[in-house]
C-alpha cells in the first residue's frame, strides 16, 4: 500500500510537491518525511532529533494541525493523503523549518528557573528544598513541556498579537510561580501583566488541544490568572 | 486613566473591566426599575408632557445618581474594551500611545458632557 505525502516547500515561492510513498507498519509522519529525503528530493528541510517526542524539534502542520511528526502514525490519520505545512505563527526558514527565536525570547522573558532571594544559599545549598507530593502535584505537568511550539502556533492570540508572550511562555510562569521553592512571583508578573500580556488570553483553549505532551496551558493560565489578580500568593 | 498604563497594571485595569460590566447590568437594571416607579411610567415618559416629564425624572436624586453611574460604567466599559480590541490588531509603542490617549479623552468628554445633561436636568 502506497501513500501521497503532500510537502509544503518554499522556494522558489511557496507550493506544494507530491511524493508517493510505501507505507509501512508503525510508519510515523516523520518515517515518511525521511523516507522522501532519503529516496525521492534530498532537498527537502525538515527539523528533527530524537524521533520520540522528546526534543519538541519535528513540530509541523499535518492535515492542516500542528502535531509532532515522529510521534504521529499515518495510520492514525485514517488518510492516505497527508499534507505537511510548515507551523502557524513562526517566520518559514525553508520548507517545514520554522524560526523559533520569537518563540524563545518569549520563553525566557519569563525566568524559566527557580529564583531565590538568598542567591549564596541557591548556589550553595546546605540542605535540600523539600517539597510535598501535593506541592509537587501544582506544577508537575507544566514541566513535561518540551518547547515544541505546537501550542504557540495554534493560539489565535499569538497570530494576531506577536507582543503576546503566548500559551508555552505563560504556563511556564505559571510553572515556577506555583513552585513551593521558588521566590521570583514578583519579577514574572511584572512581565506577563502588560497590555500584551496575560489579560490578552481568550481562551479560545486550541493550545490545550494540540499538546502532544498532555500538558493544559490553558489551564495553567486561569491559575496563573489569580495570582495577577492577586486573589492568590 | 489608560495614560495610567505603565502604573496601573494590566490586571488591574481588567478587574476595573469586569466590575464595569457587573456596574451596568446593576445599574442599568435600577435605572429600569426607576423608571417605571419614579412617578408613573406614563407620567415619566408620555409625549404629552414633552421634554419636561423626561426632565421631572432627573428631579429624583437616586435617579440621576444611578444614571450618572451608568454613564460612568459604560464609558469605561466600551471604550477599554475597544482599547483592547485595537492594540491587539496592531502593536507599537506610537500606536498604543494614540489609542490610549485618543479613547480617554473621548471617554472623558462623553462622561463630562453627560454630567453636565444629568446636572442641567436637575437645575430646570
Ligand atoms: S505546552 Fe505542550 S504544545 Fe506547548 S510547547 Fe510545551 S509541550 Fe509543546
Ligand atoms: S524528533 Fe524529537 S520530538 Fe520529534
Amino acid at each position: 500500500m502506497e501513500i501521497s505525502l503532500s510537502v509544503s516547500r518554499s522556494t522558489p515561492k511557496r507550493h506544494f510537491e507530491e511524493f508517493t510513498i510505501p507505507l509501512q507498519k508503525g510508519m510515523t509522519v516523520l518515517d515518511a518525511l525521511i523516507y522522501a529525503k532519503e529516496n525521492l528530493d534530498h532537498s527537502i528541510a525538515m527539523r528533527y532529533s530524537c524521533r520520540m517526542a522528546v526534543c519538541g524539534s519535528c513540530g509541523m502542520k499535518v492535515n492542516g494541525r500542528p502535531m509532532l511528526a515522529c510521534y504521529t502514525q499515518i495510520s492514525e490519520l485514517k488518510s492516505n493523503r497527508i499534507k505537511v505545512e510548515p507551523l502557524d505563527n513562526c517566520a518559514i526558514i525553508r520548507d517545514l523549518v520554522t524560526d523559533f527565536a520569537e518563540f524563545f525570547s518569549h520563553h525566557k522573558s519569563v525566568h524559566p528557573y527557580l529564583i531565590r532571594n538568598d542567591v549564596k544559599e541557591q548556589d550553595n545549598p546546605v540542605k535540600e528544598f523539600l517539597q510535598k507530593p501535593e506541592e509537587v502535584e501544582k506544577y508537575l505537568q507544566y514541566s513535561y513541556c518540551i518547547k515544541c511550539g505546537l501550542c504557540y502556533s495554534a493560539c489565535p492570540t499569538v497570530a494576531a498579537d506577536k507582543e503576546f508572550p503566548g500559551p508555552q511562555a505563560l504556563a511556564q510562569a505559571y510553572r515556577y510561580i506555583a513552585d513551593s521553592r521558588d521566590e521570583g512571583i514578583q519579577k514574572r508578573i511584572d512581565v506577563i501583566d502588560t497590555a500584551h500580556g496575560i489579560a490578552r488570553c481568550h481562551f479560545a483553549g486550541t493550545c490545550s488541544s494540540v499538546c502532544p505532551k498532555g500538558i493544559d496551558p490553558a489551564q495553567g493560565i486561569q491559575l496563573l490568572r489569580r495570582y495577577t489578580l492577586s486573589l492568590k500568593r | 486613566m489608560f495614560f495610567l498604563g505603565d502604573y496601573l497594571r494590566e490586571s488591574r485595569i481588567m478587574l476595573l473591566h469586569y466590575f464595569s460590566g457587573v456596574g451596568i447590568l446593576v445599574s442599568g437594571a435600577i435605572h429600569l426599575v426607576l423608571v417605571f416607579f419614579v412617578g408613573s411610567y406614563e407620567e415619566n415618559l408620555s409625549f404629552d408632557g414633552g421634554i419636561f416629564s423626561v426632565i421631572a425624572v432627573y428631579r429624583n436624586f437616586a435617579f440621576a445618581f444611578t444614571l450618572e453611574l451608568l454613564l460612568i460604567f459604560v464609558a469605561f466599559h466600551a471604550f477599554n474594551g475597544l482599547r483592547v480590541i485595537l492594540i491587539e490588531l496592531y502593536q507599537g509603542k506610537k500606536w498604543e500611545m494614540s489609542v490610549n490617549w485618543v479613547l480617554t479623552a473621548i471617554a472623558a468628554f462623553l462622561v463630562i458632557y453627560g454630567t453636565r445633561t444629568v446636572l442641567l436636568a436637575r437645575l430646570i
